[in-house]
Formats: structure tokens, C-alpha cells, sequence
């Protein structure tokens, strides 16, 4: 007979020791302590408490306005958002050559009032370095996708993508005698459009 | 109701007042007080080094002595606790088992049997900095716990208020440990010493005069330290600054 | 018989040597714990959340092999190569010929402490590979040849006058600079070639979802995702306690974790791995290393609820003044405390007693593990099997004889009332007495409760 397998073994050893079937709990999650009115407010005070900032803007061509401000739009910006266009910059094949990247903006899915975290996935991001490796990120969002809690949130999102983060503000750090540090080795900044 | 006077060893050994406050306090609210003087320990310094199982002659003695009692009141918010949680007796389960059901510390027993809102006589015209015991609060539930999101309140502040011309101060750290723990306070002299002066710190930083408290084990701690300070501050039980003014 | 060495107790004397490094430790803690509390304010929910978290867990606990067999069928569907080690030496093992495979010799890790837990850096670097920790307070760390003192903040212990000097020998800083932002920004841009060379990127596992066949892993620095998004092999390890059955139930341990951990509301990143990106590789090691043990104990077995949050650690009272590193195991304070003597009883067997069970990490854990009772159960675990120091016990069995004798409880305390009064000195002398370093002891009465009582009966009844 063949050694088993250390799996066999693991799970052999889990079903001699787990406990008798515990229940999931009746409910999962809570409504949010959210209104529907605060939603905006919320999701915009949590986007500066996280570090960033958030824009409310009537069309893309605002937030253009306000990006073309904040940085300098010569330098190697790509965009993911259709109607923004404001790419300069196309990736290679080679990822170390995304370092360059100065902006990247892309398309949020879902916002989430309470902690200002904003989902993405694999369909917005493309190449899934690239939130992470630019200096700077901006995300466009509607209004419409905000909900209260991190609940709401789920019910919503495609966990069934290759991959999908929430992003919650720019990077930061607070490893050195705990003081905020805000661009550790992600985004240095965060702007977050909300259009209508 | 027959109410058994629970002294725990070190209370009745280096702190008579407090047995003798307790028992003055219990008598002014009409209740009849039995003292088994048998009673020793209730077994928490072994249990709490590993030593439960030694305990079996500690628990028995114990409940032979509390065996005539409906109820049994302690001054001790740890000693309570441990009984609680842990008196067994394998030759009398039943009764071990009717005891931990019906030993009280004694401010849960003033405020929630005797439901006491008045103390007529009680005033005592100082600064009071009240110290939480860790078993009493957490484990016994006599106060609200800093850690919790929950609805405020304290049994032992309840009677505190009652008493006149006191003035509790606040503190900074309201239910931190005092670093006592049994015999942590021994193996782990250094920092179980460090703890209580900062308790003490925060107490004296905010003007307190005397540090009660519900467990004269806690309180031993802090005036182990104040001794050493050769601050004029006290320790006083509750149950003394309770009996004060009769 | 084994007995252990009061290494906590002795470790936490030298750390409190430098009373205000103490001070300043005590306090950065509880700044952290401070903010823990206004989140945790924050949500009215808060209780019945944790209550959610601590039953989703101890269901997950309860059908584990169901659902290690559900992730592990959707991982391998999603084109995740799954692996199982029994301990620490297979999943090192299993690591290093997933290197071997790819000819890796420069890689980049995230916070992970179960790789911590297998000792796997050391491991590693003796075969050769360039292991760079990327978190910045591992980066920090592992500069100073040290281990973590703390699972979320493992630089916590250090200045920011120690992390200038080290960046200045390392790194190249300017001499004497301690500024947090600039010494942030030094170890953006050393990283950062880091991150762009490496060849493969080890992660740890926050959350595995057996529905999904997924994995979240939560920075906030972006160091899981820059590592595991540019290197062409991704290395996630979990222990096996990690699982949950469904995407859903990240919302209750979400809003939980980084709460508990720093008072954020959420970390920056909560990324859900699900394949491999194209032209890429993603590994899966499923890791036992004694949790199967500590499941198979029901005193034991809710600690396998941890979610690492750490908040436990910031509120010990102990903890705090000791520093993490006196607990001299990988994952410190309270939860590591009842997690260690499952690893090695005897290596272990201080820390459940360096506690005073106060309580407050139970009150503070997200998933209600029961962290001060497990630290009693284990001393009564450790006092039957003989690791104890050979002094308490045999103090512990005179006790019993003492107490459950009242006569001979009596003679003693008279006689040692007796004793302190006559010899006052010699009670408050420190060498006999580890009470009397710090601290004096109680002035001892005349007579005992009990005398007094006696007394009073006697003149009561004539």
C-alpha cells in the first residue's frame, strides 16, 4: 500500500480532532449606519481620513481638468477609463519598465462609505501591477455605486475574477515610532472622482 | 437569609479591619452574618500557578464550612471569582455546584440583593481614586470594561456616591492592571513591581488621597508600592470608607 | 522531569532597565490600543460583529477538512498549484524547490508570520537566495538580524534615532537623519530595485475562501501586491486555520481586522488573488505545523480563531512593558502565549504565567478567542505535566496542606504575623523576599480577623 500523503495525513488528523458541526451564525453582516443621503459625505470624509482626496465632478472632462492641474500630464499617464483620454503611455511587455509610470487612472466599481474603499477588478486593471507601481493613482466612481458597508459591498463585487482589490487610499506606513507615513511602496497619492 | 462571611486568608491574616468592616457593613443593612471559622482559602494561588488539582483538600474544607449558608459574601472580587469558576468536589458536586451559584462579592451583593441606594450614615470628606480589580470587572462584571462597546456603569462608583463629601477623581487609565496576578507578583517581580507604581502614578497624578478598591490583594500591591514611595497616601477597602461615619 | 526557565521574567527585568524606553513603549502601545477603541466606538454593531466573526470561525474550525478540500479543488479549477506541508521543515522545503524550479535566487517577501513561524528566512539564506522582507518594519528588522517583536508593527520597539543609524550604515541616509518620512522614502526607493529584480514573491494569507478557491491578503504599504504582481511566481503560505467558506463573511472579518489592529477603518489594500495573471504562477502552500494538535484540544482549539490582528498585544499590560521580544517566540503577547506551548511545551512553558489574566485581551480580541482562560488552562496543562519550575510546586502542595488544615493555617499565620513583627527587616529584605525589591510589605496586625471575631463572641456571649 502506497505512504499517504501528507495531506491524507492532515486531513485525516483535522477529522479525528475537529469539534461536533458549529453553525454559521442566523445573519451575516449588519445594515449600514449609513443614510442613503450621507453616502456622498461619508465616502468623502474617509477618502481624507485614508490620505487622499475626493472630487466630486460633473462629467470626465472636470476630472480631466482637475488631473491636468494636480500633475503633470507630459510625463507617462495611462488611463483606463473610457472618455478620459489622457494615455501617453503603453505598457511593454517587460513589468520592471511600468516603474515610470507618473499617474495611472482607472475605473472604481463599487465605493464604500464607511471606510472609503473602493473596488476594482481585473477588467479595470489590466495589467495588475499597475495600481501599485504607479506614483500616482485616481479612480473615477459614480456616485450611484456607493453603498454603506463593507455587507453591502459584497453583495455587489464579482469575487470571481483572476483578481480585484479595494483600495482604501494612497500607501502608508506608520512602522517607524508609529507616525503616518503617507506613500510607503504603493501610490504615493489617491484622487477619487465622483461623478453623478 | 443565612449569609456566610467569606474572609479570605490574607484579609483575615494582614487585614482584619477589612473582615471586621465587611461584617459592620453587612449587620447596619440588617443582615445576619455567620462567620465558620474553619473557613481558609479558597485555592486560587495554586489554581492560578498550575496547581488546580492540588487544591481538592482547599475546596472541601470549604464547602464543609459554607455547607449552612444560602449565601456566601467575600471582600474580594478575585477570591469570588475564583470560587465561581472553579470550587468542585468530587465527593459533593451538588453542593459545590449550589455554592459557585451563590457566592457574592460584596459590592455586587450590596447593589444587586440588597438593592442599596442610600447609606444615611456613611461620609468620608476626601479625594478617592478608585481602583478596578481586573477579576472583579472582567470576570465578575462589576463594572462596565473600557474595552467593551457596551453601556457604562459601576457597582462599586454606585456605592462610592452614596457616601458624603466624597470626591472620586478621575483617572487617565480607569481599568488597567495593577500588576499584582498572585504569585506573578513574585516570579515576575520586576514588572508586577513596575505596574503597581504606575497605577499609583496615575492615581496621585490626579490628586487622590486615598486608592479603594474591592480587592485588598490589588490594594496590597498599591501600598506596597505608596510604603516604599513613603507617600502619604492610603489604601482603604471599600468596605471601610462604606462603614466610615457609623 | 523537565523544568522551564523563567525566561519571560528575566527578559522583562533587563527590558525594564531603561525605565523610560519602558515608558515610551507603554505608551506607544497604548496610543495604538487608544485608537483601536474609537473605531471599535465607531461601529454601535461592534459586539454582535465580533460574535458573527467568532462563530463564522468556529464553524469554518468545525468542517475544516471540507472546506481545506473545497479550496483547494476551486484553487487548482482557478490554476493555483496547490501544496500541503505537515510542519515547518516540509514547507520550507516546499518553498525551496518551487525556487529550484524557476533557478530563483533573489526574492521578495510580505508580512507573513507563519513563515516566520517556520523559521523560513534562515532556511533560505543558508541555501544561498537573497531573501528581502519588504514590509518596512521587517525591512527594519531583518537589517538588524532581529526577530519581529510585534505580528502588525514588528519594528515597534525601536527609535527612530536606531532606524536613522541603520539606515545610514545600509542604506546610505544621511548621518543622524531620523526623520520617519524621509527614512520612509530611503526604503521606498532601496525596495524598490528590490521589488524590480526579484524573481519570485512570497506572501502570507490573511483570508483563503473555499467557495472561491481565492485568497486576501492585506497591506497597507502595497508590498504583497508590488511583489506579487511584478515577480513571475507567487508563493502564497497559510496555515490551515485560515479558511472561511464564503466571499461574504470578508465583510464581517474586513470591518474587524483593521480595526482591531490600528483603528483604521480598513488597510489601504484588501486584494483577492483568485489566478494567476498570464504568463505567470501562483503557488498555494496549505501548512499544519501542530494546529491539527491544538484543534484536537477542546480547551485549545479556539486560538486557531486568530486573525493576527494583534490588538491583544496592544492592550496587555504586560506586553507593554516587556516588550515583544521577552516572550521569545515568533508571535508574542497573549495570543502567542497560548499558541507557543503547543509548539514546544517546554520551550514555552513561562508564558502562560506572564500574565496577570487580567482579561483585557479577551475583551479586545475581534474573534472572542478566550485568550486569558486558555493562558490558565495551559498552567494547569504545564503544572500536570511537570514544567513548571520544581520551587512552585513543591510551594503549590504545601499550600494545599496548609489550607486544608485550619488549624495548621492558623499556628502559620500566627507565626508568621509573629515573625514579620519581631524580624520587620528581614520580611523587607529583598534577597529573601522578591516582593521587598520594589515594594514594602503589609504592616501585620496584632491578631487575625478570626482572633478578633473569636474575641467579639466571646464577649457577646459572656
Amino acid at each position: 500500500m502506497a505512504e499517504p500523503t501528507t495531506r491524507d495525513t492532515i486531513l485525516a488528523a483535522i477529522r479525528q480532532g475537529k469539534p461536533d458541526l458549529l453553525p454559521l451564525p442566523a445573519t451575516i453582516g449588519f445594515p449600514p449606519n449609513i443614510s442613503a443621503e450621507n453616502l456622498v459625505e461619508s465616502f468623502m470624509t474617509m477618502v481624507k481620513t485614508n490620505g487622499g482626496q475626493a472630487i466630486r465632478v460633473a462629467s470626465l472632462a472636470e476630472a480631466r481638468a482637475f488631473l491636468a492641474e494636480d500633475y503633470d500630464l507630459t510625463l507617462p499617464v495611462l488611463s483606463h477609463v473610457e472618455g478620459l483620454d489622457i494615455s501617453n503611455f503603453t505598457p511593454a511587455e517587460e513589468l520592471r519598465l511600468l516603474d515610470t509610470l507618473h499617474l495611472f487612472v482607472l475605473e472604481g466599481k463599487v465605493g464604500v462609505a464607511e471606510n472609503a474603499a473602493v473596488w476594482v477588478d481585473e477588467a479595470a486593471i489590466g495589467i495588475r501591477a499597475l495600481p501599485f507601481i504607479t506614483l500616482n493613482l485616481s479612480i473615477v466612481l459614480s456616485e450611484k455605486n456607493l453603498v454603506g458597508n463593507m455587507h453591502e459591498a459584497y453583495r455587489l463585487i464579482d469575487t470571481s475574477t483572476g483578481f480585484g482589490t479595494f483600495i482604501a487610499g494612497p500607501s502608508k506606513t506608520a512602522d517607524i515610532e508609529q507616525s503616518l507615513v503617507i506613500g510607503a511602496h504603493g501610490s504615493k497619492t489617491l484622487t477619487v472622482f465622483l461623478l453623478p | 437569609m443565612n449569609v456566610g462571611l467569606f474572609i479570605p486568608c490574607y484579609v483575615d491574616q494582614f487585614y482584619p479591619n477589612v473582615g471586621i468592616a465587611t461584617l459592620r457593613l453587612l449587620e447596619s443593612l440588617d443582615v445576619k452574618v455567620i462567620f465558620p471559622m474553619e473557613q481558609t482559602c479558597c485555592g486560587q494561588p495554586m489554581a492560578n500557578s498550575g496547581f488546580q488539582r492540588l487544591s481538592a483538600g482547599c475546596d472541601k474544607n470549604f464547602i464543609q464550612n459554607f455547607a449552612d449558608c444560602d449565601v456566601v459574601v467575600g471582600p474580594s472580587g478575585s477570591c469570588v471569582l475564583h470560587l465561581k469558576e472553579h470550587l468542585h468536589s468530587s465527593e459533593q458536586p451538588e453542593e459545590a455546584a449550589r455554592l459557585r451559584g451563590n457566592v457574592y462579592e460584596l459590592c455586587e451583593f450590596l447593589t444587586d440583593v440588597l438593592k442599596v441606594d442610600a447609606l444615611p450614615k456613611a461620609r468620608f470628606p476626601h479625594r478617592v481614586g478608585l481602583h478596578t480589580s481586573c477579576h472583579g470587572q472582567r470576570g465578575l462584571g462589576l463594572s462596565s470594561m473600557s474595552e467593551l462597546v457596551a453601556p457604562k456603569f459601576s457597582k462599586p462608583e454606585h456605592l462610592l456616591r452614596l457616601v458624603d463629601g466624597l470626591d472620586l477623581v478621575p483617572l487617565t487609565h480607569p481599568d488597567e492592571c495593577c500588576g499584582f496576578g498572585g504569585t506573578f507578583c513574585v516570579f515576575e517581580e520586576a514588572l508586577s513591581s513596575k505596574m503597581g507604581k504606575d497605577r499609583v502614578n496615575d492615581h496621585l497624578r490626579h490628586g487622590a488621597e486615598v486608592i479603594t478598591g474591592g480587592d485588598m490583594s490589588c490594594l496590597m500591591q498599591l501600598e506596597g508600592v505608596l510604603r516604599r514611595q513613603k507617600s502619604s497616601v492610603r489604601v482603604m477597602h471599600i468596605a471601610e470608607i462604606l462603614t466610615s461615619g457609623n | 522531569m523537565n523544568t522551564a526557565s523563567p525566561k519571560h521574567a528575566k527578559n522583562a527585568e533587563a527590558f525594564l532597565r531603561d525605565e523610560e524606553n519602558t515608558d515610551w513603549h507603554n505608551e506607544t502601545l497604548w496610543f495604538v490600543r487608544s485608537k483601536r477603541d474609537r473605531a471599535a466606538q465607531s461601529l454601535p454593531e461592534w459586539e454582535e460583529l465580533r460574535e458573527q466573526a467568532s462563530q463564522i470561525k468556529a464553524h469554518a474550525l468545525s468542517k475544516l477538512d471540507d472546506y481545506l478540500i473545497q479550496l483547494e479543488e476551486n484553487a487548482r479549477k482557478n490554476g493555483i498549484i496547490v501544496h500541503w506541508a505537515a510542519n515547518a521543515d516540509e514547507h520550507n522545503q516546499i518553498v525551496l524547490d518551487i525556487m529550484r524550479k524557476h533557478k530563483a535566487t533573489k526574492i521578495v517577501k510580505s508580512k507573513s508570520m507563519l513563515t516566520e513561524e517556520c523559521h523560513l528566512n534562515p532556511f533560505l539564506i543558508k541555501q544561498g537566495i537573497e531573501v528581502i522582507d519588504t514590509d518596512l518594519g521587517e525591512r527594519i528588522i531583518q537589517l538588524r538580524n532581529e526577530p519581529p517583536s510585534h505580528i502588525v508593527m514588528p519594528a515597534i520597539h525601536l527609535k527612530k534615532k536606531h532606524i536613522g543609524d541603520l539606515f545610514h550604515l545600509h542604506l546610505g541616509t544621511d548621518a543622524g537623519a531620523d526623520d520617519p518620512q524621509y527614512l520612509t522614502e530611503a526604503a521606498r526607493i532601496h525596495l524598490r530595485q528590490k521589488f524590480l529584480l526579484a524573481d519570485l514573491a512570497i506572501t502570507g494569507v490573511n483570508f483563503a475562501i473555499a467557495e472561491t478557491g481565492g485568497f486576501v491578503v492585506c497591506t497597507n504599504e502595497g508590498n504583497a501586491d508590488l511583489g506579487a504582481h511584478l515577480a513571475k511566481v507567487h508563493i502564497a503560505c497559510m496555515g490551515i486555520e485560515k479558511v472561511i467558506p464564503k466571499a461574504e463573511h470578508l465583510g464581517v472579518f474586513l470591518r474587524l481586522l483593521a480595526r482591531s489592529a490600528t483603528g483604521q477603518a480598513v488597510t489601504t489594500y484588501s486584494s483577492h488573488f483568485r489566478k494567476p495573471a498570464p504568463g505567470q504562477e501562483m503557488h498555494l502552500v496549505l501548512v499544519d505545523n501542530g494546529r491539527t494538535r491544538q484543534l484536537a484540544s477542546p480547551d485549545f482549539r479556539n486560538s486557531l480563531k486568530c486573525i493576527r490582528c494583534g490588538a491583544c498585544m496592544n492592550t496587555c499590560p504586560v506586553y507593554r512593558r516587556s516588550g515583544g521580544h521577552s516572550y521569545h517566540t515568533a508571535v508574542a503577547g497573549p495570543i502567542g502565549s497560548i499558541l507557543a506551548p503547543n509548539i514546544d511545551m517546554k520551550e514555552y512553558a513561562d508564558l502562560p504565567f506572564a500574565s496577570t489574566l487580567c482579561g483585557s485581551c479577551t475583551n479586545v480580541c475581534p474573534v472572542k478567542i478566550d485568550i486569558h482562560q486558555q493562558l490558565y488552562k495551559w498552567r494547569q496543562v504545564l503544572g500536570e505535566a511537570g514544567v513548571v519550575e520544581p520551587a512552585k510546586k513543591v510551594g503549590m502542595s504545601g499550600m494545599d496542606v496548609l489550607f486544608s488544615r485550619p488549624w495548621l493555617y492558623r499556628f502559620a499565620g500566627r507565626a508568621g504575623r509573629w515573625l514579620m513583627q519581631t524580624f520587620p527587616t528581614l520580611a523587607n529584605k529583598a534577597s529573601l523576599n522578591p516582593w521587598a525589591i520594589h515594594r514594602d510589605m503589609p504592616k501585620p496586625p496584632e491578631q487575625s480577623f478570626r482572633d478578633w471575631y473569636a474575641q467579639q463572641n466571646k464577649k457577646t456571649n459572656g
